[in-house]
């Protein structure tokens, strides 16, 4: 399959009082037509910042590295003026965010909010676009749309506004979705609905997803590929059912095994694993091994030097940063 | 029979959701008509309004005719319904000339500056940056500027008069809502809206107008309704410093500033109340239905607020 999205190299420093710090560095990865991709990691590992970084929506005070290449649908956005990126942000790429709640402009009607965001890209009539609102929102299964059109944005539930965001996001048919934690603010049965709400919607408009989480639930209802970060860096990434059944970093084994599974801890009487610590802040990542401290199975070379992002042997994709590799399958 | 149960089932649905129907303008006007005490507001000021620019024309007597056989004569006593002061002025009169002047320089200064203050301090806030410093140190300059030092020297510059108390009045008073404006514009500069509505692709001057400005404009109308009783209050020592309404034109405020001389009576032994407490009055209950106004205009310009009745 082709790649839609291919992102080379990508190095976000920002200048602040303790200097420059680097949360993400070396990412590379891409994204195939109608493909999945969820990257998963802790809160502070600079899984948001880097999809920020693919529509160019950093805060000012951001660096880009030098060899970053960020490349969808052939065309490096990198070299875009300001004009050209506003033409591709919400046509072609376009974002739904964590927060339902706040993400609609509270003083304006729903209906005012889908039309700014056909008429942004779009020449329409009101007429149509009330139309192909209405259409919208049953796509994106909201009931009663013509009454919804009027309604402000704290007369929804959380679930309507998300969807809402989604149909705002879906109005001008992008090729690629960035679902930035969709359904972290929502209620578990919302989340489900959510969820299986994109999915269908990816496969009748034949877009790819970028799927921001921390949640491997998530990973597993909806994504095709995996990437793991940690503390700015990729660690590991595989295809779903691959990462799940052969964890190879140990932070990925570690995040698998804090999943609460009810059954098991019942009957053994044991405490749900964690991964000790916290990640390090961006400003004091540690040298060598940026997961070292935290891992269980560290050893000298972890200190000394970080490990690069190689495949595993046999394998041609799926990818760990890990020393641990290198002893056995790796040549 | 069918279409009324349908439309008494639409009337109760709504009442029981409790959401309002109509366009925008619609609901804002329903949500204001609510508002008691600003419809209260609503109709004093307007009523102010006819009594002070039209009132004029049906009366015979001048600002600063004088009735020498009538020296502080009390409310109510012949051809002067609310008196007369030292030198024989008609007490009533001189309040709806006064008013023209006071509400003039009051909505006028205040609007002006708050205008002002709501430009730059957007832009403040939006831009950030080199120029969020540059517009708030200005800032800082005009609120250290010890003011009435340089009023006295700007009276001397521009001689009294209606357009110089507004002009002062209005290069004095925006600061505040500047800085009241940046704050807002600054958070909701981070509010996830505006996120969104950029990576739906809106530039920078549509994020400004329609997601930014609309959220600011109900602090906007409170804090105007305060700079107008402030500018009518300031009016009247602007005055005294020889800035601004010169006797014997009367305004609100030079009208009090007179009756200050005789508060503890004349020298015959008199008392003229009613020489403080008519513009005094007419000062308050402008001010007091200005600030009516502006809450309801607040509530009903905010989606969110739905009155308690």
């Amino acid at each position: 399959m082709e790649n839609i999205l291919t992102v080379k190299d990508l190095s976000i420093s920002f200048k602040t009082e303790f200097g420059l710090v680097n949360p993400v560095q070396g990412v590379s990865f891409d994204v195939k037509q109608n493909e999945t991709l969820g990257i998963v990691g802790e809160s502070g590992c600079g899984k948001s910042i880097t999809a920020y970084s693919v529509i160019r929506l950093l805060p000012n005070n951001a660096i880009l590295g030098k060899n970053t290449q960020i490349c969808f649908e052939g065309e490096n956005l990198l070299n875009r003026s300001k004009q050209d990126l506003a033409k591709i942000r919400g046509n072609r790429i376009s974002m739904i965010f964590q927060e339902p709640m706040t993400s609609l402009n509270p003083i304006y009607t729903v209906g005012w909010q889908l039309a700014e965001a056909f008429t942004l890209h779009r020449e329409m009539s009101e007429e149509e676009v009330k139309r192909e609102s209405i259409e919208l929102l049953v796509k994106v299964r909201i009931p009663e749309p013509e009454k919804r059109l009027k309604e402000y944005p704290h007369q929804l539930s959380g679930g309507m506004r998300q969807r809402v965001m989604i149909a705002m996001a879906l109005a001008c048919s992008p090729k690629l979705l960035i679902a930035d934690e969709p359904t972290t603010a929502l209620d578990v049965t919302t989340q489900a609905q959510i969820l299986e709400l994109i999915n269908g919607l990816k496969r009748d408009m034949d877009a790819s997803i970028i799927m921001i989480t921390h949640d491997l639930g998530v990973i597993a209802e909806m994504c095709d590929r995996v990437l793991v970060m940690y503390a700015g860096n990729i660690v590991e990434s595989a295809q779903v059912f691959e990462l799940f059944d052969h964890p190879r970093h140990p932070y990925t084994r570690g995040l698998l095994s804090s999943i609460p599974n009810v059954e098991i801890d019942k009957s053994s009487q044991k405490r749900l694993s964690t991964i000790k610590g916290f990640v390090p802040h961006p400003a004091n990542f540690p040298k060598g091994c940026r997961f070292h401290p935290r891992c269980p199975h560290a050893f000298e070379r972890c200190i000394q030097e970080n490990p690069l992002l190689l495949p595993i042997k046999g394998q041609s994709d799926h990818f760990s940063r890990c020393w641990l590799e290198e002893g056995t399958d790796r040549t | 029979m069918a279409f009324s149960l349908k439309k008494k089932y639409d009337d109760l649905e709504q009442e029981i959701s409790g959401l309002p129907v109509g366009s925008y303008n619609q609901l804002v006007f329903k949500k204001f008509l609510k508002h008691k005490l600003a419809c209260l507001g609503a109709v004093v000021l307007i009523t102010l309004i006819i009594f002070t620019f039209v009132g004029p024309l049906f009366v015979d007597t001048a600002y600063d005719d004088m009735d020498f056989s009538a020296i502080f004569a009390p409310p109510l006593s012949e051809n002067h319904f609310l008196g007369t002061d030292e030198i024989g002025h008609d007490v009533f009169v001189r309040i709806m000339y006064g008013g023209r002047i006071s509400l003039l320089v009051g909505i006028i200064s205040s609007v002006v500056s708050t205008l002002i203050g709501l430009i730059i301090g957007l832009l403040s806030g939006f831009l950030g940056g080199i120029w969020d410093k540059l517009l708030m140190r200005f800032v800082d300059i005009m609120l250290s500027i010890p003011l009435f030092p340089v009023l006295l020297i700007l009276s001397l510059v521009f001689g009294s008069g209606v357009f110089s108390i507004i002009m002062v009045l209005t290069v004095f008073g925006w600061m505040r809502v500047t800085r009241l404006v940046r704050g807002m514009t600054l958070s909701l500069r981070e509010s996830e809206y505006v996120m969104a509505s950029k990576t739906m692709g809106q530039n920078q001057l549509m994020i400004i107008l329609k997601h930014i400005l609309p959220n600011v404009i109900p602090i906007v109308i409170v804090t105007t309704t305060l700079n107008l009783s402030f500018a009518i209050l300031s009016e009247s020592s602007l005055s005294y410093l020889g800035l601004g309404i010169q006797p014997p034109m009367p305004s609100w405020g030079n009208m009090l500033q007179g009756s200050m001389s005789y508060i503890l009576g004349t020298s015959t032994g008199q008392n003229p109340w009613w020489l403080t407490f008519f513009p005094g009055f007419f000062i308050f209950i402008t001010v007091l239905n200005v600030n009516f106004l502006g809450d309801g205009l607040r509530d009903a310009l905010d989606p969110k607020f739905v009155s308690e009745s």
